[in-house]
Formats: C-alpha cells, sequence, structure tokens
C-alpha cells in the first residue's frame, strides 16, 4: 500500500472553491490522504477520501473572511538545526520526534509528570482510567525529568525555555517541587503548571511552594462561571486564585470550549479573569479536539473552530471585542525578524500554522471596560513597519539608524487620545523590542489581559501544514521532541506507546505504592462548605464523584 | 540570511526594470464630481523575474529568506499649470510573495521540490496558485485603479503616472529599485 495515495479526482469533480490542497490523515487507519480546503457558505472545511473508509469531510475554520486575513501572516519558522530524527523525505505523522523536517522550535515544552487525576472529566483524553486493558500509571523519575528537560536546552538555533508541567494532574506528585527545581535547574526560565487547581485551593500553601520553587504561572483549567458549564472547579476557582494572590503566583485561566456545551459563557469567563486581573494574566480558550471515533452528527453537536469563539466573544461582550481585535499567532513574526535583524541572533519565534492559535491584549480602562488593543494601536501597520525595516537592515542600512528611526514611528503607531490611562504602550513595545528578554515580555504583559486561543488538532481536522509547524511539545524518556498533534492525534503511535513503555500496569502500581489509584479523586470537600450543594451535577466530574460520596454518606 | 553580494546579484538587480505604464481613465460608479478614476497598469521585467524561480524558493527558503516584499508609489503628475508636480499621491502599496513548505501533493514530493509561493496582495488577499508562471503573473503584473478628487484634479488636463518600486536584498537578488513614468493621458470631463 503506498504510504501517499494518488489525487483522488473524484473531489475534483464536485466543483469545490479549493483554497489550498494540503494531507491529512484518515481518521479510521491513518493513512496519509490529499486533502482539499474549500469554502462554502463563508466557513471552511476540509474533506479528503480513503480508499478504504471514504470520506471524510469536517469543518475547518468557522469564517472564511478570518481564514483570509489570518492566513495573509503565514511565515514559516527556522525548525531546529539539532533534530533527533533525521529523515531525507516528510513523512510526517510518522517517525515525530523532533525531525529534521520539522518547521519550528519549541516553544512550549509540556513533561507529563503523571497520568493520574483527582478528576475523571468525559472530554478528556488524558488520564490513566482503571479497568481499561493496556492502563498504565506513568510517572517519570526525577533524573528523567532532568535529561527530558536538557534534550530541550539542546535545541539548536532557540533552546527551549519554556515547560509546562502537565499530566493528568501534577499536583498529585508530592515530590513536585522537586521536580519544579530539576527544570529550573537546567536553566529554563518560564516553567508554568498545568493544573485544575483543586490541590491549590484545599491546600493554598502550595501556591507558595509552586513559586519558591520556580513555577512562573498556574495553568488553570476553567471552563466556565457556572456549575453547570464548569463542574470541573466552579466550587475550588476562587479559592484557588485567592491561594495565587496570596503567592503572588500568575494565573493564566484555561477554558476548553465545546459547541452547545460552554460557548455561551465565554464573555463571561473573561469577566472572571477581568475581576481578577490583579493575578490572571491571560485566557486561553482551547475550542476541543474531538478524541475517539464520533459521528458526523456528534462533531457537529460538539466542533467549534476559532473564528466561532471570535464571533462568540464579540456577541457576548455586546462589541467590546471585535472579531478584528484578534491576529494569528505567527503575526508576531515580524517583531521576531526586527529583533534577529539587529541582533544576528536567531531569536525565539511562534511560527505556528495561523489556523492553529490566535490573540489578543485587553486593557482595562477607568470605566471599568476592557479595551482591546487595536483601538488604540494601528497592529497591521505596525507589523508591516517592522517588516520594512528588517528589510532595511538586511539590505544594508545601519541598524542604528533604522532603530532611532523607529523608536520615533512606532509611537506613531499608537493613538495615545485612546490609550487607557496610566499605559505608555509605545514604550513598552520599543523597551521589548530593545531589550527582547523575558522580564521585556513580562512588562508587557502587565497591565493587561492576554486572550488568546489555541486550537489543538484531532483525526477528523488533522492537517499536515499544521503539523509540520506545531510548535507545542512533548518532552518524553526516550530523548524525543514530539509535537502535540501527533502525540495526543495519534497516541497509538505515541501517547500510548510512551506511557506503556516507560509506565507500569496500574495493579502493580497499586500494589507498590500500597495505594488504590481512586483513593486521590476528589471527594468535593469545598463544594461541601458552599450553599446549593444538591444542585444537579454532570455525570463524569469531580461534581459526580461528590454526588456519589454524599449519597453513600 | 545570507546576502547576494555576488556579482550575479547586482547585475539581476541592475537588469530588473518596469515595463510600459498603461493608464486610462475609466468610468462607472464614479460621478464626474467625485472625481477622476484611472486604471493603471504595469509590469515588472528582468532580472528580479528570472531570479524568481522555483528554484530559487528552495534555496531562500533555506536560508530562511522567506518572503519578498515589492513595495512600490504611485503618484497623479501633471504637467505645466499653476501648481506643478504631484495631482496625488505618492500612494504607498505592498504586494509580497510568501515561501513556504507545501503538502500539495499536486506540488511537492516532500524532499527537493516542497516550497512553494503564496502571493499576497494589495488588499492583504493571499492566493495560491498551481502553477509557477501564475505565481509570476499574480506577483509581478500590477493593475490599480485610483480614484483622483475632483478637487484635486481641477486645474489638470493632462496627466501622467509615475511608478517606483523597490526590493530588498535576498539570497536570490540584490536589493535594487525601478521607476518608470506613463504617457500624458487627457482627462475627459
Amino acid at each position: 500500500m503506498a504510504l501517499i495515495e494518488l489525487v483522488d479526482e473524484r473531489n475534483e469533480k464536485k466543483g469545490l472553491n479549493v483554497i489550498r490542497k494540503t494531507q491529512s490523515i484518515c481518521p479510521e487507519c491513518n493513512r496519509i490522504l490529499p486533502a482539499y480546503v474549500f469554502e462554502r457558505e463563508g466557513k471552511v472545511f476540509m474533506t479528503r477520501t480513503c480508499p478504504v473508509h471514504g470520506e471524510t469531510e469536517e469543518l475547518y475554520y468557522g469564517s472564511y473572511q478570518m481564514y483570509l486575513k489570518f492566513s495573509s501572516y503565514w511565515s514559516d519558522g527556522k525548525g531546529t538545526k539539532a533534530p533527533n530524527v533525521k529523515m531525507e523525505n516528510c513523512q510526517c505523522p510518522a517517525n515525530c520526534g523532533l525531525c529534521s523536517n520539522h518547521l519550528s522550535h519549541t516553544g512550549l515544552s509540556n513533561i507529563i509528570v503523571t497520568n493520574r487525576c483527582d478528576l475523571t472529566c468525559w472530554y478528556c483524553f488524558f488520564y490513566v482510567k482503571k479497568g481499561l486493558e493496556g492502563a498504565y500509571v506513568y510517572e517519570p523519575t526525577l533524573e528523567q525529568v532532568r535529561l527530558m528537560t536538557r534534550t530541550l536546552r539542546a535545541e539548536r538555533p532557540v533552546p527551549g525555555n519554556s515547560v509546562q508541567i502537565t499530566g493528568g494532574e501534577p499536583t498529585l506528585r508530592e515530590d513536585l517541587p522537586e521536580i519544579i527545581r530539576a527544570i529550573k535547574g537546567e536553566g529554563v526560565d518560564h516553567i508554568q503548571l498545568n493544573t485544575n487547581g483543586i490541590s491549590i485551593a484545599l491546600h493554598p500553601e502550595l501556591a507558595r511552594a509552586y513559586k519558591e520553587a520556580g513555577v512562573s504561572n498556574l495553568y488553570m483549567s476553567y471552563d466556565g462561571v457556572s456549575p453547570k458549564t464548569n463542574p470541573k472547579n466552579h466550587w475550588e476557582s476562587e479559592y484557588t486564585v485567592d491561594a495565587c494572590r496570596k503567592a503572588g503566583l500568575g494565573v493564566v485561566l484555561v477554558p476548553t470550549v465545546i459547541k452547545s456545551i460552554n460557548d455561551h459563557e465565554l464573555y463571561d469567563i473573561i469577566r472572571f479573569g477581568r475581576k481578577n486581573i490583579d493575578i490572571v494574566r491571560a485566557v486561553n480558550f482551547q475550542p476541543v479536539s474531538l478524541t475517539g471515533r464520533m459521528s458526523k452528527k456528534d462533531r457537529e453537536k460538539y466542533r467549534i473552530t476559532i473564528p466561532d469563539c471570535i464571533q462568540r466573544i464579540e456577541e457576548q461582550s455586546g462589541g467590546e471585542i471585535t472579531q478584528d481585535s484578534w491576529f494569528p499567532v505567527p503575526s508576531c513574526s515580524p517583531i521576531t525578524h526586527f529583533i534577529e535583524s539587529l541582533t544576528h541572533k536567531a531569536q525565539y519565534e511562534l511560527s505556528i500554522h495561523f489556523a492553529c492559535g490566535a490573540g489578543t491584549y485587553v486593557y482595562l480602562d477607568n470605566h471599568g471596560r476592557l479595551v482591546p488593543i487595536t483601538a488604540f494601536v494601528d497592529i497591521k501597520g505596525m507589523l508591516e513597519y517592522l517588516d520594512e525595516a528588517s528589510e532595511d537592515i538586511n539590505s544594508g542600512t545601519n541598524k542604528w539608524f533604522v532603530l532611532a528611526r523607529a523608536a520615533g514611528r512606532i509611537n506613531s503607531f499608537v493613538d495615545r487620545s485612546r490609550q487607557p490611562e496610566g499605559l505608555n504602550l509605545g514604550k513598552l513595545l520599543f523597551d521589548a523590542l530593545i531589550r527582547h528578554d523575558y522580564s521585556s515580555i513580562g512588562a508587557f504583559h502587565q497591565k493587561s489581559l492576554f486572550l488568546g486561543m489555541m486550537h489543538f488538532q484531532d483525526k477528523y481536522n488533522q492537517d499536515e501544514e499544521r503539523l509540520q509547524r506545531c510548535d507545542i511539545h512533548y518532552l518524553t524518556p526516550d530523548m524525543r521532541i514530539i509535537p502535540f498533534c501527533s502525540f495526543n492525534v495519534i497516541p497509538e503511535w505515541y501517547r500510548d506507546r510512551i506511557q506503556k513503555k516507560y509506565g507500569v500496569p496500574v495493579d502493580e502500581w497499586e500494589k507498590r505504592t500500597g495505594e488504590k489509584l481512586e483513593a486521590k479523586l476528589y471527594k468535593g470537600e469545598l463544594r461541601r462548605r458552599r450553599p446549593g450543594l444538591n444542585e444537579k451535577v454532570e455525570p463524569g466530574c469531580g461534581c459526580a464523584v461528590i454526588q456519589q460520596s454524599v449519597s453513600n454518606v | 540570511m545570507e546576502a547576494a553580494l555576488d556579482g550575479d546579484g547586482r547585475e539581476l538587480s541592475r537588469r530588473t526594470s518596469l515595463g510600459p505604464v498603461y493608464v486610462s481613465q475609466t468610468t462607472g460608479e464614479v460621478q464626474p464630481e467625485q472625481g477622476v478614476q484611472l486604471k493603471v497598469k504595469f509590469r515588472l521585467q528582468g532580472g528580479l523575474v528570472d531570479a524568481f524561480s522555483r528554484a530559487t524558493w528552495q534555496t531562500a527558503y533555506e536560508a530562511h529568506d522567506t518572503s519578498l516584499r515589492l513595495l512600490y508609489w504611485l503618484a497623479v503628475k501633471k504637467k505645466g499649470g499653476l501648481r506643478r508636480g504631484n495631482v496625488a499621491g505618492p500612494a504607498k502599496h505592498l504586494k509580497k510573495a510568501t515561501l513556504y513548505w507545501t503538502r500539495n501533493p499536486d506540488l511537492t514530493d516532500n524532499a527537493t521540490n516542497r516550497i512553494w509561493a503564496m502571493v499576497i496582495d494589495e488588499e492583504k488577499v493571499p492566493h495560491v496558485f498551481d502553477s509557477e508562471e501564475k505565481v509570476k503573473e499574480a506577483l509581478f503584473s500590477f493593475e490599480r485603479r485610483i480614484l483622483v478628487p475632483a478637487s484635486l484634479m481641477s486645474q489638470a488636463d493632462e496627466v501622467r503616472v509615475e511608478v517606483k518600486l523597490k526590493w530588498g536584498r535576498h539570497s536570490f537578488i540584490e536589493k535594487g529599485h525601478v521607476s518608470a513614468v506613463s504617457d500624458r493621458l487627457a482627462i475627459k470631463r
């Protein structure tokens, strides 16, 4: 069987308004297939036909107009010059690790410290379930964590500098502060802790312990503002945020967005961030990845894409945060290129595919309104100017001359009359361009809320052009660096294999530790202190555990 | 990016020129009292056009030289009268090509032939074409409509359009600039 099938001419005859052709996989058998990205009724879809399993059509991007705008910022990255897997020909999604054909260095690396979790959310694909055949508890040793971090730091030309400690629920590891210190000790500047926050809500002293060990911020699941949309940690998140406030540990709220479940509360989530803007740094929406086999009807029920979320935020905010406020992640490239032209040194670059992520900044004004950065900065003009300035330097113009000119020009893109009081964004921007270090980026993030979108792929919308540019990676104990959307989209090739190879069967783990896997499930202690105990709860999540324990009582 | 400082790069830059600039007056939705609408057409030819080929896309991409920006200015000029010089403009426009690793099975073998060029037009609309010729046609041929307000045109009976275009240094060509002026066009009112 050929690895790459010939183009299926049947698709050519459909009269599709094809925007581009790419490659994808069959969601049933993972065969690599030619795929068509096409426009229909103002939306963008992808289709491909497997000779065995037939056609799969999927919503790819909820707005054709936004697709056009965002794709104009397409910018391929430098990749990595020290690949772990050397390949002559590109064979994505096989042999990830990173290979010599990958186009982005690591922007954010994930280290899974455990796949145990204290919740059992129905949509989550990443926790060990007792009773399932092939269930393994995966918990790398401290030494393995160190070695994985060294692999990240060995990346060239840009050594990886950002780690997310993830799980399962990483706070279930009692040696987590040691793990954090080990990662920090390898020279990583940014460490974020991906958590549901429940442990911290229960034990507020953990926030300070994690911060002192080296955590930069919490990356906290937060799916909605009501118990129905956020059964996971609705009752606990206020306690977690408060503990972080006292410890001075920043929080990023991370809602997984599922159509028909919580997509009506996106702006409410932002409002929760605004209410806690002293400690909440960002809200990073993640449109759901549809894992496992799912019928087309169910996919249509749950599928939501980045433009859909952006449109809902505009509607729900009454036009406060408009669609025009958002830019795709690779729109940062002109800033990177400008700094590179000044320093002649490869810089950290966010070169993911335009369809993978988007973002904007919002600032709180004196009337309590959130003002998007685009309301007072001509972002498009500024990015074009930076491109022009980089080109001038690369073409031989004296860089100090260009820099002096840029100092004045950058301010001209900021409308001071509309800028929120107390903010001098022109200066912050210029400082970030001149100093271009971790602290200057940190300063830029203060007094603002970053709003982000990151849409991880699944087997139904998988696009090799996206995968090849992925910059969110997993570090694995076999010293590989695997793109997120290989690791999780084809778990049978990556995630499950790694966990089996480096984990232990649940029974063995229980014997070894003398603990039961379910013993760490959250029993809703904090919720019991709150009114409304008997509210209806969603099955499969933390609240269901609470309900069960309450019934038993 | 490695600079194309050798003689070839400079020679290619020198050999680049603008073809004739065609200007015509168009009618349609624009009312005479609003102003005059001009259609300007021109084409880049020679060195840069020859140098920007699939073979050089590959080498440029490997040098992380992934964008060719064509920055140009259009100015409407008049001859004689009380006010000499520009009637309108110069208005700045940008057209660019972005090089990327395509996964289109019709365009790539995912090995030696893998880089393709996307053209982003002046309105920031991206276009992906299925042949090198179409990419070049879209990138190096220009057509713009200019609306010159009636207030600015009042004293001009004849106008010319001046085009100035520049590009930066790349791995396949040295930086350069070209300019050209159209023939005179008598304005009908």
